[in-house]
């Protein structure tokens, strides 16, 4: 008679993240949140006036209704008067954030956290993202990058409310009603947002595109003056275009599985074609970014949807990897 | 452009106090005989030592050119223990310590390489002084840079979640006989854990700590040189 360990001493962490997706999901939300917060500690965003952050933020006031102009020119000033204080908080903000997320005890916490300082950036620093006056096109990252941060930490709240065997992540903090409703509403929104005002002029996504170009490599730079040149002119055929594709995703929601994995597929494809040529990456690689903009946002966000293979191909591959018992006398 | 002092400064201090643990940690697992990364202690200490020199430019204490022939070997050294690695384990496989994967070798191959490169940037031409800002990131291709600042930071988020790994059992593990009992069927024995055949690993939590700052540390200064 041999004794033997069923547990191994130390979980593997592959091991452990691999039969917890949503937790992966969770790590790459925290990832993003401190490349946010590192791009928040650049030197031009400690430096007051026209190219200074409160100058960027105060930008956004233009357009939106008195209250709101009113809020975000106020927190503009404030900004600007004390760019070293209020840009430091800022940093120590999202990087505590995304170090919370990642370490397990303070993950609610920050999750929580995240929801409300995502909106109140969304507000007093996105000027909610120009959804208001018409510029929210989500080919330049309307709704605003910040509101989706909000959105992903509801999603991958830690909770369970779809049972034992959730169709997707996103279903396991809403439930499967609940995360379906959300995802149709918000690719409804964006569909929207993709006809409404500027994105439906004619060179309406062209002038987006244009001039993206300066600071950025070559190899993107190219990529954005193809695509200014391809999208001249033809500014409603492609934002009706957007819009369709919009709808196809919020309502492959609700179809079967094979459905489903399309539609997410088409999510992920279509927010890393806006990421790449409508958000430059954000405008990283030129310097002076805050954020990456929505585009990885939204693929991360596509993911939480995304359906796990049938449950006998699981179970097949988890024996597969199962660690070997091991001798212990 | 101008920017706060004390930033570069509070990094630069986090970085000596990291390398200066790390040198403690290689000390410290040699006098008690406890079982320690020595290779990953040894390079988280002459990367501190190394970021702390660019950030601060009198603290350095190496021309740019010898700290980036050191990374090069560093880079080297991970890259071989990588391939031995996935010669002895598999590229799936997990080594015997702390359930490792290939990736905790590949990950320090990444950091060195990316140390070279901002040794290289940072040195400029004359390669004996290093500098670190915005001004200094004219050279290689910033896609990269980003590419290597999202790697490092969600190193930087996983290992930070593995510390949950390392928490002391509040119980032994439960035993279970392998082979059928009185019906046939496993059964939990009540006796205590048999003693560790080999000494503990020396404060895993303190190496995943040092790594954590040092991949963030280390995205703040790519993010500079984009």
């Amino acid at each position: 008679m041999s004794l033997t360990s069923s547990l191994p001493a130390v979980a593997p962490p592959a091991a452990r993240h691999r039969g917890d997706p949503r937790r992966v999901l969770q790590l790459a939300l925290a990832a993003v949140w401190l490349l946010d917060g590192l791009l928040q500690l650049q030197p031009s965003m400690f430096t007051p006036g026209s190219t200074g952050l409160g100058a960027m933020v105060g930008g956004t006031a233009a357009g939106n209704p008195g209250p709101v102009a009113h809020s975000i020119a106020w927190n503009a000033s404030v900004v600007d008067h004390h760019a070293v204080v209020t840009n430091s908080a800022f940093a120590l903000i999202q990087i505590l954030i995304g170090l919370g997320i990642a370490w397990r005890p303070a993950l609610k916490p920050a999750l929580a956290a995240s929801v409300v300082w995502s909106l109140a950036v969304w507000w007093f620093g996105e000027g909610l993202g120009g959804v208001l006056h018409g510029t929210g096109t989500p080919v330049g990252g309307g709704p605003g990058a910040v509101f989706f941060y909000a959105l992903l930490a509801v999603v991958l709240w830690p909770s369970e409310r779809a049972g034992d065997q959730p169709p997707f992540v996103a279903a396991r903090a809403l439930g499967l009603p609940g995360a379906r409703a959300v995802w149709a509403v918000l690719w409804l929104g964006l569909g929207t947002l993709a006809l409404l005002g500027q994105g439906r002029s004619a060179d309406g996504l062209s002038s987006l595109v244009h001039g993206l170009y300066r600071g950025e490599p070559g190899w993107l730079a190219a990529v954005d003056r193809h695509a200014q040149s391809l999208l001249a002119q033809r500014g409603l055929a492609c934002a009706v275009l957007v819009a369709l594709i919009c709808v196809a995703v919020a309502l492959g929601v609700f179809g079967p599985p094979v459905v489903a994995r399309a539609v997410v597929v088409l999510a992920v494809v279509t927010a890393a074609a806006i990421w790449v040529v409508g958000e430059n990456l954000g405008t990283i690689l030129a310097g002076g970014a805050t954020d990456p903009n929505s585009g990885p946002l939204l693929i991360l966000l596509a993911l939480c949807y995304w359906p796990p293979a049938p449950a006998g191909a699981r179970a097949a591959d988890r024996a597969a990897r199962a660690p070997a018992v091991v001798e212990v006398g | 452009m101008p920017r706060p002092v004390w930033l570069p400064e509070g990094f630069a201090v986090i970085m000596v106090a990291v390398a200066a643990v790390c040198v403690c940690r290689l000390v410290v697992a040699r006098r008690l005989g406890r079982r320690n990364h020595a290779d990953v202690s040894a390079a988280h200490a002459l990367m501190g030592l190394a970021m702390a020199g660019m950030l601060v430019r009198p603290w350095n204490v190496v021309p740019a050119d010898g700290w980036a022939v050191t990374f090069g070997l560093v880079a080297l050294w991970f890259g071989t223990r990588s391939v031995q690695f996935v010669v002895r384990h598999g590229i799936a496989g997990t080594d015997e310590d702390h359930g490792h994967h290939v990736s905790h070798y590949l990950i320090h191959m990444v950091m060195a390489g990316a140390m070279v490169d901002m040794c290289w940037r940072a040195g400029g031409s004359g390669g004996t002084r290093m500098a670190m800002g915005p001004s200094s990131g004219s050279a290689g291709d910033p896609g990269v840079t980003l590419l290597v600042v999202a790697v490092v930071l969600g190193s930087a988020v996983w290992q930070l979640d593995s510390m949950s790994r390392f928490a002391r059992p509040t119980a032994p593990p439960a035993l279970v006989l392998a082979g059928p009992g009185a019906d046939g069927a496993a059964t939990t024995a009540a006796e205590p854990a048999p003693p560790p055949v080999e000494q503990p690993f020396l404060a895993p939590r303190t190496e995943v700590g040092c790594h954590v700052l040092m991949c963030v540390t280390m995205g703040y200064m790519l993010i500079l040189m984009l």
